[in-house]
């Protein structure tokens, strides 16, 4: 368990209170005229594909790849900056989250040249997004478990197999497959194969699965017999578990495990101003703020073992643990502060937060590895596992 | 002193301590009220009087880390890092041998006040604010009448038996030094301290559950238990984050860093709240016991998250801060 420190670099510094001045700017004006309302949650609900090509077109996107395939050669210090402030404003980001994080990256790490420069400068620009096909009926947590099958044809595989959970998989351009394309030999981590499919795709199905809400984000996958050519494997046959280990290290370390409901504290804070003398009310705000910033500073210091070329998945397995909790004691505490009907009809925006974020709360402690899943990460880096 | 430097006096004091401080040897020493051979050793590294003084916050956090990773009973924080920095601050001259007491209060409103390590200071210094002016009064302890207590870690906590004292002198100091800014580098100390006990607590227990079996197997192959040793590794790694942005906040001066303060010892007492807990609770009945050492450092724990400001406190101070901020200038302010 190591939070490296960032070193102090002036020039850098520098370079990142620009950019976060030009990000704030930019999402004052977007504000100003309509261009989207804020959310609690929008890295999940606020699907905007307006708004990612814009991100796309200021260079907000893929900003640390090569300049090469599309990105900006900028530092994980410079995309914190961008992630943090599109967050904090609960800006509609939804489209283009699973690509930018962790997909680009996958596929610069994996990837042909050609697939390099066909796939990854179209995510860059916010013209290409991605759906996670992971999970299945029957695999969860058991991630190695995947049952899909990726049969050998002529030329290419054939995909069969049903996966759930793919959040925006209804609106995606392509999907990222882990499949089963060998029995492994008998160890099931092995035999793991990430397919890459264009939509649409001949012989697959796309149902939603509604949240408790109502709201559409989730889908089913049913795959039957769906084509991908050979060019569209990503890394070679085999090597599907490496690869999504190394993208669910992105996956989990980031910002938007613990910014999730930051919109609704901004909120709390506003509200709270009308009766600045109440204790109970300094000491709640207090304790959240606290929470937050230990949080930041840890992810600060996981961006910093990114930068380093290291791969922190214990302390973004930490950090995920702490940060998902605060995501829903925050809901928690925003409604023991304020006598309040949290409604998603609300015009009082409290009210509007503090229901998106107390109905999503269930799933802060689940998506991307559940809390329970995340100690056995850190358990195993104590040593005892 | 750079970075490198900081690590390397922290591992000099480090050593030198664990050389001549046992669980024993501090549990023998809490009936004399101070482990003379520690307190020696450290003077002998040259971490007394001025060269004490002179210290960066950042040199002063990593020598009371070690402190508190010791346990080492010793008044290094209140007299050093803190009365002999105030002290230089005031003007006033001492003694490279003598140790300081300090306490935050008018030598006018001295009833109830407690004293660390009193009974071992000739001179106290106090430190209060009054008409809107910052003043030191340097005491003969003497003066003070104090009884002797302790606080939960059994170190002095000695009590004033005098509603009022006569000062030996009395001096206006800057901003720096206003009791404010005193309290926030108490808090730093103690947090400091706080978080070299918290690393030894988690330590001990990882160890103790992969060394205890029961049900045929170590404690540390039960998933529950491995849950409770991965909360223990969190909270460890929050208050040391949270501190480390504290830490190099307080370069900007003790105005412009009192919420990051705030934040990290609010965030140090809540990991300490969940440290104790768990630390007991994987060791069982043993760990109740004085003869098992961990109680030394929880009990430190449960001791210094009280002094220079609880979780309460400084929860309040950070909540008004931010609320006078507002939704917009609070995100500035943090991201900054």
């Amino acid at each position: 368990m190591n939070f490296s420190q960032l070193p102090t670099d002036a020039r850098l510094d520098a370079a990142c209170k620009a950019l976060r001045a030009d990000v704030r700017q930019f999402l004052r004006q977007e504000l100003a005229t309509g261009g989207f309302e804020p959310q609690c949650d929008s890295w999940l609900r606020g699907f905007d594909r307006a708004f990612t090509r814009k991100l796309g077109a200021h260079g907000w996107l893929g900003m640390t790849w090569p300049r090469r395939y599309g990105g900006q050669e900028r530092t994980q210090r410079e995309r914190f900056v961008v992630v943090e402030e599109l967050l904090a404003a609960g800006a509609p980001v939804a489209g283009h989250w699973i690509a930018e994080r962790q997909v680009g990256a996958s596929i610069l790490r994996h990837g042909t040249e050609e697939q390099k420069q066909r796939l990854v400068p179209p995510i860059a620009r916010g013209e290409s997004l991605f759906g996670a096909c992971y999970s299945e009926p029957d695999v969860g947590s058991d991630l190695a478990s995947v049952k899909t099958r990726a049969l050998r044809v002529n030329g290419g595989w054939k995909i069969s197999g049903t996966k759930v959970w793919t959040s925006q998989g209804h609106n995606a351009d392509h999907l990222f497959v882990l499949c089963r394309s060998s029995d492994g030999e008998g160890a099931k981590h092995r035999g793991l194969s990430m397919l890459i499919v264009a939509m649409p795709a001949p012989g697959l199905t796309v149902r939603p699965i509604r949240l408790l809400t109502g709201e559409h984000h989730f889908n089913e996958m049913i795959f039957d017999g769906v084509e991908v050519p050979d060019s569209m494997v990503l890394g070679a046959e085999g090597e599907g578990w490496k690869i999504v280990t190394g993208d669910l290290a992105m996956e989990r370390s980031g910002p938007e495990r613990f910014m999730s409901t930051l919109p609704l504290l901004g909120e709390m804070i506003r509200e709270v101003r009308a009766r600045p003398e109440d204790a109970r009310a300094q000491i709640a705000i207090g304790e959240l703020v606290s929470r937050f910033w230990t949080l930041r500073s840890m992810s600060i210091g996981v961006a910093a073992l990114m930068e380093q070329g290291r791969e922190p998945s214990v302390e973004a397995a930490l950090v995920k643990d702490l940060g998902t909790r605060f995501e829903g004691d925050l809901a928690q505490a925003a409604r023991l502060l304020f006598p309040m009907i949290p409604s998603l009809d609300s015009d009082r925006r409290l009210e509007n937060y503090a229901a998106q974020a107390i109905l999503h709360t269930p799933a802060y402690t689940l998506r991307g590895g559940t809390n329970e899943v995340l100690r056995g990460i850190v358990a195993r880096g104590l040593g005892v596992r | 002193m750079n970075e490198m430097q900081t690590d390397m006096l922290a591992d000099a004091v480090a050593r030198a301590l664990a050389d001549v401080v046992t669980p024993r040897t501090t549990t023998e020493a809490e009936a004399r009220g101070i482990d003379a051979r520690a307190w020696s050793t450290l003077r002998a590294l040259g971490l007394s009087g001025a060269d004490a003084a002179s210290l960066s916050l950042e040199e002063q956090a990593a020598v009371l880390e070690a402190i508190g990773y010791a346990a080492a009973l010793v008044p290094y924080a209140d007299s050093e890092a803190m009365a002999r920095w105030l002290a230089q601050g005031a003007g006033f001259a001492t003694d490279a041998d003598e140790i300081l007491a300090l306490a935050l209060a008018s030598p006018q409103a001295l009833a109830r006040q407690r004293l660390a390590w009193g009974r071992h200071a000739a001179r106290t210094l106090l430190c209060y604010a009054e008409g809107g002016r910052n003043w030191v009064a340097l005491m003969s302890t003497a003066d003070l009448r104090l009884s002797a207590g302790a606080n939960l870690a059994g170190e002095p906590s000695d009590k004033c038996g005098v509603e009022r004292a006569q000062p030996l002198e009395v001096r206006e100091v800057a901003d720096e030094f206003s009791p404010d800014a005193v309290r926030q580098r108490g808090a730093l100390c103690r947090g400091a301290a706080m978080l070299g006990a918290a690393r030894r607590a988690q330590e001990l227990t990882l160890q103790y559950a992969r060394d205890r079996k029961q049900f045929g197997k170590p404690l540390a192959q039960f998933q529950v238990i491995q849950s409770y040793l991965a909360q223990m590794a969190g909270e460890v790694s929050a208050a040391t984050a949270m501190f480390a942005t504290a830490l190099r906040a307080a370069g900007r001066g003790a105005r412009a860093s009192a919420a990051e303060a705030a934040a990290a010892k609010l965030r140090i007492g809540q990991a300490a709240q969940v440290l104790t807990g768990l630390a007991h609770q994987v060791h069982g009945a043993i760990g109740f016991t004085e003869e098992y050492s961990l109680q030394l450092w929880t009990r430190r724990l449960w001791a210094w998250r009280e002094e220079f400001g609880n979780e309460t406190e400084w929860a309040r101070e950070l909540g008004a801060a931010v609320i006078a901020l507002g939704p917009d200038a609070y995100w500035e302010r943090i991201t900054q």
